[in-house]
């Protein structure tokens, strides 16, 4: 079975879930539920620092998904509604917690990521070389811009396209595509930057 | 093609290491607080709506009109014969007349001395059947207050220009249809001195039931052409007749008169009879016509 095939039928089983949900099974919500909340809440976690705040909009998320089950409709895949209530959601409350001070959106979109910071402190001895690129990952996607975090994010979890993230984020595709590629090359830059840096400072 | 086959690769190695360090998940707390909601969320399954609720609007309408249609199909004539009924009829052709002659209603009750009635608002359209009603009111009238037959009073409808060629076209039309005057789409008029007089309330009331189905059909002239259609034609009595004959008589319309005379006589042999109460009158008239149409 292809990738486009196991999509569809996650669509259909989510789409089918949700209706049950609708009808009045929780058991079904809780099948949905399990099977998103883990990129859901490192949706929330990764892009802010807040994580009282980032666990508020979680749940926040979860219980506009209850309320507005009864009078749900397959308009759009299960997963593209979830992130465009949490999307909207992390927005409002961008605008409402001045978001200079929790995104770097002010950061011009291919702006190489600020790499003077200092890294994690860890113990290299202690990881293995992949879980130490692991490490300075997390870190330099905590350094890109909002926007280009959150459709890295948004790829990476959820394996959404190009198209879909635009869809989420309420942006123009090819918008979507320039953020997707300025984050790769960006996170690459700086994965490979901090790993010789840590290398060269261990030697 | 070497830099898109690279950009793959270092996307999935950028996906390994995302994969490999991303674990977090939300507090068994925060599980549990979420599936709480979603269990004391009161989603229940929209109630199975029945056929007759879910139809309500086209049954209640079809209802309705089968309804309707059934009346109008069993019941076809249903206000025929309540129209002819004496007590409904009658204080409706009144109504009718009085709404037409409101002036006149309120005239005094009293003939005027020059023995024309004094009549407002009297229309030119007078039709057979109302004339009928107050020719037979104008005789009942002229008997009781012992005039005589060949005087101009007359509490026929008079309007107040062309009285004679009005009265004419009247004794015509009753000729022509006397003993089955066939309705004709004329409005309603009215003998409004007439109405007022006791004189009239009396013959309404010792109206015959012939005169009375008259005075229906009358009342259902005013109704478009269509409704006409197999009405059933009136019927005059013999005193009416004879009214009608009388003040042919008293016009000294002799013509007029003449053929009225020998429809009568062949319509109503019975008045040759001695022993009818109204024989002495039809020989009187029919003496009357005779003497005026030898030449």
């Amino acid at each position: 079975m292809d990738k486009v095939s196991e999509t569809v039928m996650a669509a259909e089983v989510d789409h089918r879930l949700m209706q049950e949900f609708a009808n009045g099974d929780p058991r079904a919500f809780e099948l949905l539920y399990q099977k998103y909340k883990g990129g859901l809440y490192r949706y929330f976690i990764r892009q802010i620092g807040d994580k009282q705040l980032a666990e508020d909009l979680y749940q926040e998320t979860w219980a506009r998904v209850i309320k507005a089950a009864a009078g749900y409709e397959r308009r759009a895949k299960f997963t593209t509604w979830l992130y465009r209530i949490a999307h909207n959601l992390l927005i409002d409350h961008v605008r409402a917690l001045k978001p200079v001070e929790l995104f770097s959106d002010a950061a011009i979109e291919g702006e190489p990521i600020n790499d003077g910071q200092p890294c994690m402190q860890y113990a290299p001895e202690q990881l293995t070389t992949q879980g130490q690129k692991a490490t300075i990952l997390k870190e330099c996607i905590a350094l890109l811009p909002h926007v280009q975090k959150e459709a890295f994010l948004l790829n990476m979890e959820m394996g959404f396209t190009a198209v879909v993230i635009a869809e989420v984020a309420g942006a123009g595709l090819e918008a979507i595509k320039s953020r997707l590629r300025y984050a790769t090359q960006s996170l690459k830059q700086c994965v490979e930057g901090k790993w010789q840096e840590q290398h060269y400072d261990t030697k | 093609m070497t830099q898109n086959s690279q950009d793959d690769s270092v996307d999935k190695a950028l996906q390994l290491l995302y994969r490999s360090q991303a674990t977090e998940q939300p507090s068994e707390a925060l599980d549990s607080h979420i599936l709480a909601m979603a269990q004391a969320s009161k989603i229940h399954a929209p109630k199975q709506v029945s056929f007759w609720r879910q139809y309500r609007w086209p049954l209640s309408s079809a209802a309705s009109v089968l309804l309707v249609v059934s009346i109008l199909l069993l019941n076809p004539t249903s206000q025929d014969p309540l129209l002819m009924e004496p007590a409904f009829i009658a204080p409706q052709a009144l109504e009718s007349q009085a709404a037409r002659a409101p002036r006149v209603m309120s005239a005094p009750m009293a003939a005027p001395e020059n023995g024309e009635p004094e009549i407002v608002g009297s229309t030119a359209a007078d039709s057979n059947v109302g004339e009928s009603i107050a020719s037979d009111a104008s005789a009942n009238l002229v008997e009781t207050s012992k005039m005589t037959a060949t005087s101009q009073v007359s509490t026929e409808p008079a309007s107040t220009v062309n009285d004679s060629n009005e009265t004419t076209q009247r004794h015509k039309a009753l000729v022509s249809t006397e003993g089955a005057p066939i309705l004709q789409g004329k409005s309603v008029s009215s003998s409004p001195t007439i109405l007022d007089s006791k004189a009239d309330a009396s013959n309404v009331k010792d109206s015959e039931p012939s005169a009375v189905a008259a005075s229906a059909a009358e009342t259902r002239e005013a109704q478009p052409p269509a409704t006409l259609k197999g009405q059933a034609k009136a019927v005059i009595s013999d005193k009416q007749a004879l009214n009608h004959l009388q003040q042919l008589v008293s016009t000294e319309q002799w013509s007029e008169a003449m053929v009225l005379l020998q429809r009568i006589n062949q319509q109503r042999p019975q008045l040759a009879d001695k022993t009818h109460p109204l024989h002495q009158k039809w020989r009187h008239l029919s003496q009357q016509i005779d003497a005026h149409s030898q030449p």
